[in-house]
C-alpha cells in the first residue's frame, strides 16, 4: 500500500514539475504583460519590450515573446515624437515580427501586427508615406483574415484603417461604422486560447462605437 | 523500512521547493557608452534565462537570479552592439559586471554626406523635399525644373526654363533618371519661350538635386547632376483621367501579384488658352503635344527589380517673333522625341548589389526660322544617344563600402542647314563613344564621421582624349542634429554639340569644385549654409566671324563661380503649414563661347530668393500655396555702349499662387487644381536683343525679351478611378 502511495505520489510530483516549469513561462509572459498594459512612458515600454526579449531570446521556439517585443515596439514608437527613432523602433518590431513569421508564418495574429507595424509607418511621414504603407497594411489584414476569419483583430484594424481615411478616399466615420459593428460581433464571439494569448482592441473598437449613440 | 520510503517522499515533496529557494545571486552594474555617458534603459540578462532587468537613469542595473557558475551576462539596447560578459556566479555572493556599448553603424544614425546634396525622397526619413512638395510648390506647375528652381543654387532665368546651377549654364547641369543620363530632359522649344521638363514629378519617388561635388558615378556635367528615382510597383490598379485647361490625360494601371504595367496618353493644345488669356505672342501655331508612355515593372525576386520606361512625343508650334529690325520671323518647330529606359537591381549572395541599365533616346527637331523677305531657313537636328551601364556595390567590411561600374555612351548627331530655299543644305554632325570607368569607397570611422573617396575615368573616341577626376567629400556629426560637410572634386564635360559637329579638334572643359556646408536638422526644421568655389578651365570658345571654320573653335575659355547658398525650412511652428527660404549670393565671371573678355554672363543674378509656402486647411480639404521669387538684376550686352555685358535688367519678382482641393465625385478621389503666376503682375524683364547693325542713327534699336504672356493661369481636374480608397 504505502509502495503504492510512493509511486503515486512521485508520479504527482514529476507533473507538478513539469507543470511547474512550463508555468514559469506563462508566469514571466503574464508578468511582462501587466507592465506592457500598465505602461505609460516610453521608459516602462521599454521595460516590457525588454522583458518580452529576455523571455524569446530564452524561449526560441514560442513566437507570443516576440510578438509582444513587436508590439511593444509599435507602441513605443507612437510615444517618441522624432521621426528617425520612430523608424529605429519600428525597425527593432520589425526584426522581432520576422522572427516570429518564420516560426509560425502562418500565424493570423501576426500578420494582423504586420499590418499594424504598416500603420505605424505613415505616422512617420503622413503625406509621403499614406499611399504606399496603407496598402501594404490592407494587404496583410486581408491575408490575416483569410488565415483566420474568426480573429476579432483584422476586422478591428480594417475599420480602424477605413475610420482613418479621409471622407475623400472613401473613408471617414460613416464609412467605419459597419466595419466597427462586425468587429464588435466578432470580438463577442472570440476566446482566447491561453491567457497570455493575444486579446486586444475590443475595448477601444466599444469605445469607437460609442460616439454613434 | 518505513522511514526510508518516508524520507524519500518527503525529498520528493520538497524538491520543487528547494528548487524555489535556492539561494539567489544578485548581479549589479553598469551600462555605459563608449563616451561614459549611461545608456537608459538597456536590456541586462543571464544568457538562455529569464533573469534581468532593465538599466536606470544612471545606467546602473541590480536583480537576482538563481543561475549559478558559468554564465553569460548579455547587455543590449537600441543602436547599440549588443555586448556579453562571462562571468562565475558560484565565487561570489554579488557579481558586478560593467558594460561599455559601442554605437552600432547604422545608415540611419549614420552622417551622410550632404555637401552639394539636396536629397528628396519618400523613403528617407529626414527629406528635404519630397516629391509632393515638388508637384505642389506653386509657380512650379507641377514642372520639376521649376520646384528645384525654388533651392539655393539654381538661377531663375525666365525665358529657358532650365536649371542654371552656380554661375553655370544649363548644358552644365545634367538628368539622370535610374542612374541613366537623360540626353533631352526638356521639351524642345525655340529662343526665349522657356521649355518645361518632360518628365512628370509624380513618376519618381526620390529626388537628388546636386549643386556640386556628387559622387564618381556622375560624369560628363560640370555643374549639377540632377538624380531621379522612379517609382516600384504601383499600389493598386486604377484608372485616372485629367482634364485640364491646356489638354487632356488618360492613364491606367494594372498590378498584378509581382508585376506592373501602366500606360498613359496625353492631349495638350493651347491654342484655347491663349485665345483667351493675352499673349506676348504672336501665335501662329499655339503649342500642341500628343504623348504616350508605357511602364512596366516586375519583382523578379524578393530583391530583384525589373524596371522598364518608354515614352513617345510628338509636338509642333509656330508663332512670329519680332526682330529688334523692326521685322518679324515666322519661326516653327517640330519635335519628336522617343525614350526608352531599362533598369534591373539585384541583391547577389553576400552583401553585393548588382545595378544595370541601358537606355535610349531619339530626339527630332526641325525649325523652320521665315526671315521676311529675306529668306526661310530649314533647320534639322536628330539626335540619337544609347547609354549602358553596370554597377556593383558591395559592403567589403562593416563600415567600408565600396561601388565601381562601368558606362558606355553612344551618341549620333547630326544637323541640316539651309540658308535658304535656292541654297546647298549643308550637313554637319559626329559620332562619339565615350567609355567610363569609375570607383568610390565609403568608409565610415565612426557613426560621426565618413569619408568618400572616388575617381571617375572617361575616353573619348570622337576627342580621342582621356580625363580622370578624383572626387573627394567628408561628412562630420557635430551634435545629434548638426554636422558639416566638405568636397573637392574634379568635373568634365565634352563641348556641346553645336560646337563638336564643327570641330572635333576640342578637349573636355573643366570644373575644380571646392564646397563647405554646414547643415542642421532638428524635429521638422531644417538649416542649411554652404559656401562653395568653382574654378572652370578650357571652356569652348569661338570667333562669331567663321563659325564654320573648325579652326575658329578652341577651349581657351575659363572662368570662376563662388558664393554662399543659404536654405531654411520649417514644418514645425505653422499647424497644417509648411514654408521654406533659400538665398544665393553669386559672383561669378566668365570668358567662353563668343565673350571678348571675361564677364559676368547672362544668365548670372548676384542675388536669388525664394519664399515658398503651403497651408492645408482641412475644413475646406484645400492646400493653398505661393510662392515668392526674387532675382537681382542680369547681365546684358549693349552694343550702344563701351563694354562688354556692362547692361543690367530690372530685378525680377514673382508671385504666384495655387490651390489643390480633395474631394470625390461619384465616390472617385478627384483633384481640382489651380494655378496662377505673377498675381502682382510684376514687369518681368529678362534680357534685349539688339539689332545686328547700327540704324540710320548710329544707334542700335533694341526689343525687350520677356515672359510669353504677363501670367499663365492653369486649371485642372484629375479623377482617379479604381482606388480602394485606403489612402491616409
Amino acid at each position: 500500500m504505502k509502495k503504492h502511495i510512493l509511486l503515486f505520489s512521485a508520479a504527482i510530483l514529476f507533473v507538478l514539475n513539469t507543470f511547474a516549469q512550463s508555468s514559469s513561462f506563462e508566469t514571466a509572459m503574464a508578468k511582462n504583460l501587466e507592465l506592457m498594459r500598465s505602461g505609460k512612458t516610453a521608459e516602462e515600454l521599454q521595460q516590457a519590450a525588454n522583458g518580452f526579449e529576455r523571455i524569446a531570446a530564452a524561449e526560441q521556439k514560442e513566437w507570443l515573446p516576440l510578438y509582444y517585443a513587436a508590439l511593444t515596439y509599435i507602441n513605443i514608437s507612437s510615444k517618441e515624437s522624432d521621426e528617425n527613432k520612430k523608424d529605429q523602433y519600428l525597425d527593432k518590431g520589425q526584426e522581432h515580427l520576422n522572427k516570429a513569421l518564420k516560426l509560425v508564418p502562418k500565424e493570423s495574429e501576426l500578420h494582423v501586427l504586420q499590418g499594424y507595424l504598416h500603420l505605424a509607418r505613415i505616422n512617420v511621414a503622413p503625406m509621403a508615406r499614406g499611399m504606399k504603407y496603407s496598402g501594404m497594411a490592407t494587404e496583410a489584414f486581408e491575408m490575416a483574415k483569410s488565415l483566420n476569419p474568426a480573429n476579432p483583430r483584422v476586422y478591428y484594424m480594417l475599420a480602424n484603417t477605413k475610420y482613418n481615411t479621409p471622407k475623400m478616399f472613401g473613408g471617414g466615420p460613416e464609412a467605419a461604422r459597419p466595419y466597427l459593428e462586425q468587429a464588435k460581433e466578432k470580438y463577442e464571439a472570440f476566446k482566447p486560447a491561453t491567457a497570455i494569448a493575444p486579446n486586444w482592441g475590443e475595448k477601444q473598437v466599444l469605445s469607437m462605437l460609442e460616439q454613434y449613440r | 523500512m518505513k522511514r526510508i520510503y518516508t524520507g524519500i517522499l518527503i525529498i520528493f515533496w520538497l524538491a520543487p521547493m528547494l528548487v524555489l529557494a535556492q539561494k539567489q545571486q544578485t548581479i549589479t552594474g553598469k551600462v555605459l557608452d563608449t563616451k561614459g555617458q549611461p545608456v537608459i534603459g538597456a536590456n541586462v540578462f543571464v544568457k538562455d534565462s529569464y533573469d534581468g532587468t532593465s538599466s536606470g537613469t544612471d545606467g546602473s542595473f541590480t536583480f537576482t537570479t538563481t543561475a549559478t557558475g558559468a554564465q553569460t551576462v548579455i547587455a543590449s539596447f537600441l543602436g547599440y552592439e549588443q555586448q556579453e560578459q562571462s562571468i562565475n556566479l558560484a565565487a561570489v555572493g554579488e557579481a558586478k559586471v560593467y558594460f561599455k556599448l559601442k554605437e552600432k553603424l547604422s545608415q540611419l544614425n549614420a552622417v551622410t554626406i550632404t555637401a552639394g546634396a539636396f536629397e528628396a525622397g519618400d523613403e528617407k526619413r529626414s527629406t528635404i523635399l519630397s516629391s509632393l512638395d515638388i508637384a505642389t510648390t506653386a509657380g512650379a506647375t507641377a514642372d520639376i525644373y521649376g520646384a528645384i528652381n525654388t533651392l539655393p543654387g539654381a538661377q531663375r532665368v525666365g525665358e529657358e526654363g532650365k536649371l542654371f546651377v552656380r554661375g553655370g549654364d544649363s548644358y552644365e547641369t545634367k538628368t539622370f533618371i535610374d542612374g541613366l543620363l537623360v540626353q533631352k530632359p526638356y521639351n524642345s522649344s525655340v529662343p526665349d519661350l522657356p521649355a518645361r521638363g518632360r518628365f512628370s514629378p509624380f513618376m519618381f519617388s526620390g529626388t537628388t538635386f546636386s549643386s556640386g561635388g556628387y559622387s564618381a558615378e556622375y560624369g560628363q556635367a560640370l555643374s549639377s547632376a540632377l538624380m531621379l528615382k522612379t517609382n516600384g510597383l504601383p499600389e493598386k490598379t486604377e484608372t485616372g483621367i485629367s482634364i485640364m485647361s491646356i489638354g487632356l490625360g488618360a492613364s491606367h494601371t494594372q498590378r498584378w501579384k509581382n508585376t506592373s504595367l501602366a500606360l498613359t496618353a496625353d492631349y495638350t493644345n493651347l491654342a484655347p488658352y491663349v485665345g483667351l488669356v493675352k499673349q506676348n505672342i504672336d501665335w501662329k501655331h499655339a503649342p500642341e503635344s500628343k504623348g504616350g508612355s508605357l511602364v512596366l515593372r516586375h519583382k523578379t525576386s524578393e530583391t530583384g527589380m525589373l524596371k522598364a520606361y518608354s515614352s513617345y512625343a510628338g509636338s509642333k508650334l509656330a508663332l512670329s517673333q519680332d526682330t529688334p529690325e523692326g521685322t518679324a520671323n515666322a519661326v516653327e518647330l517640330d519635335n519628336r522625341n522617343f525614350f526608352s529606359n531599362l533598369t534591373y537591381q539585384e541583391l547577389l549572395a553576400d552583401k553585393w548589389t548588382v545595378h544595370t541599365g541601358i537606355s535610349y533616346m531619339h530626339n527630332t527637331d526641325n525649325i523652320q526660322v521665315d526671315e521676311q523677305d529675306i529668306a526661310e531657313q530649314d533647320i534639322a537636328e536628330q539626335d540619337n544617344t544609347v547609354q549602358a551601364k553596370a554597377t556593383l556595390e558591395h559592403q567589403l567590411a562593416e563600415p567600408l563600402w565600396i561601388k565601381f561600374g562601368s558606362e558606355l555612351t553612344l551618341r549620333r548627331y547630326n544637323q541640316q542647314y539651309q540658308r535658304n530655299e535656292n541654297a546647298k543644305s549643308i550637313t554637319s554632325g559626329f559620332d562619339e563613344a565615350l567609355t567610363a570607368n569609375f570607383a568610390e569607397a565609403d568608409w565610415y570611422l565612426s557613426n560621426s564621421l565618413v569619408a568618400r573617396a572616388g575617381v571617375r575615368a572617361e575616353y573619348s573616341a570622337l576627342l580621342d582624349k582621356a580625363n580622370v577626376a578624383p572626387r573627394i567629400s567628408v561628412a562630420y556629426k557635430t551634435g545629434e542634429h548638426g554636422q558639416i560637410s566638405a568636397a573637392f572634386g574634379q568635373f568634365y564635360q565634352l563641348p556641346e554639340a553645336q560646337f563638336l559637329k564643327i570641330s572635333d579638334n576640342l578637349n573636355y572643359e573643366n570644373a575644380m569644385h571646392y564646397i563647405i556646408n554646414y547643415q542642421r536638422q532638428k524635429d521638422n526644421r531644417t538649416f542649411r549654409a554652404e559656401a562653395y568655389y568653382k574654378k572652370y578651365n578650357h571652356l569652348t570658345k569661338y570667333n562669331t566671324d567663321q563659325p564654320y571654320l573648325p579652326s575658329s573653335y578652341s577651349n581657351s575659355g575659363n572662368g570662376f563661380a563662388k558664393g554662399l547658398d543659404l536654405f531654411w525650412r520649417d514644418r514645425k511652428s505653422i499647424k497644417n503649414g509648411d514654408y521654406w527660404v533659400s538665398y544665393s549670393l553669386l559672383d561669378t565671371r566668365r570668358n567662353y563661347r563668343d565673350y571678348p573678355k571675361q564677364a559676368v554672363p547672362t544668365f548670372a543674378s548676384k542675388h536669388n530668393l525664394a519664399v515658398v509656402y503651403k497651408h492645408f486647411v482641412p475644413g475646406l480639404k484645400t492646400q493653398f500655396g505661393a510662392t515668392y521669387s526674387f532675382a537681382s538684376g542680369r547681365p546684358y550686352h549693349n552694343p550702344n555702349k563701351t563694354g562688354f555685358n556692362q547692361g543690367r535688367t530690372p530685378n525680377y519678382n514673382d508671385l504666384s499662387f495655387n490651390a489643390s482641393y480633395l474631394t470625390n465625385i461619384l465616390g472617385n478621389f478627384t483633384v481640382l487644381y489651380v494655378s496662377a503666376t505673377n498675381l502682382l503682375g510684376s514687369n518681368q524683364v529678362f534680357g534685349y536683343r539688339y539689332a545686328s547693325n547700327p540704324g540710320e542713327t548710329g544707334t542700335y534699336s533694341s526689343m525687350q525679351v520677356g515672359p510669353p504672356a504677363k501670367r499663365f493661369i492653369f486649371a485642372g481636374l484629375f479623377i482617379n478611378f479604381g482606388g480602394q480608397g485606403i489612402h491616409h
